[in-house]
């Protein structure tokens, strides 16, 4: 069950790693830029980015409430031998995994409030999506680390 | 179901968590040995670790749904509005400073 987890949990933080960065990248384009081009980035960039948004917020919430399930198998097989390693930087990298990702949880209405309002600033649009970005990759290759340390 | 303001709830959220966690104001306890939520500490050793996370989430989340029952969108100045997202980075950064202990 918990190794079930573990791979769902992965699964839709790949997914969702995708669907954030492209949606950052379009929405960080200086001009709007022809999807008839032939470069890879043109065309990888030339999106809608506005229709990532309940993608990102949906598998967000679901990538969040299997990493809760799975919070207490880490804090009982991966957080103690970690500790008793004394790989406390891994301990406080996993930390620092947990407060993102409730913070980024938190910032998901702020989300949503952004790409849905017209009152809401373009300059706004785009540090939220950043920030999320930001707190997504680190999530993800904090969590492969310490996976790869001391897995559930 | 009352109109939530949903730029309130990450502003008041982000806010309190930094607060939250700084005095560890945890709405309850976990305790995933014993499978049990507790809002006092267990005193018994046999009870395991405590885990304070979920306890933290709770007790900003439910700072944040007041917040958001309670406040409109549109009492927002409109010359913060593009600057909300600073609350959340805020957030994050307390939240590496209180944890400094750890990489030091």
């Amino acid at each position: 069950m918990i190794v079930a987890a573990l791979i769902a949990h992965g699964l839709i933080a790949v997914a969702l790693l995708g669907a954030i960065t492209h949606q950052a990248l379009a929405v960080l384009r200086p001009e709007p830029l022809s999807a008839r081009g032939t470069a890879f980035i043109s065309r990888y960039v030339a999106v809608d980015p506005r229709v990532f948004r309940n993608a990102v917020i949906a598998m967000y919430v679901a990538s969040f409430v299997l990493g809760c399930l799975l919070y207490p198998a880490y804090r009982l097989d991966a957080r103690i031998p970690l500790e008793e390693l004394q790989l406390g930087w891994a301990v406080g990298l996993f930390e620092l995994k947990e407060h993102f990702g409730g913070i980024g949880l938190s910032a998901l209405p702020l989300y949503h409030y952004y790409w849905s309002t017209a009152r809401a600033p373009g300059s706004g649009r785009i540090a939220i999506t950043l920030v999320l970005s930001f707190i997504i990759w680190f999530d993800f290759i904090s969590g492969h680390i310490v996976n790869n340390i001391r897995g559930v | 179901m009352p109109r939530m303001s949903a730029a309130w709830f990450t502003v008041v959220f982000g806010l309190s968590y930094i607060a939250i966690f700084a005095l560890d104001l945890a709405l309850f306890l976990y305790y995933p040995l014993v499978r049990q939520f507790s809002f006092v500490p267990l005193i018994d050793a046999s009870s395991g670790p405590a885990m304070h996370w979920y306890g933290l989430m709770a007790s900003a989340g439910c700072a944040g749904l007041a917040a958001s029952v309670c406040l409109r969108d549109r009492w927002i100045p409109e010359v913060l509005l593009q600057w909300l997202w600073i609350v959340p980075v805020s957030a994050m950064f307390a939240s590496a400073f209180l944890l400094r202990q750890f990489f030091a």
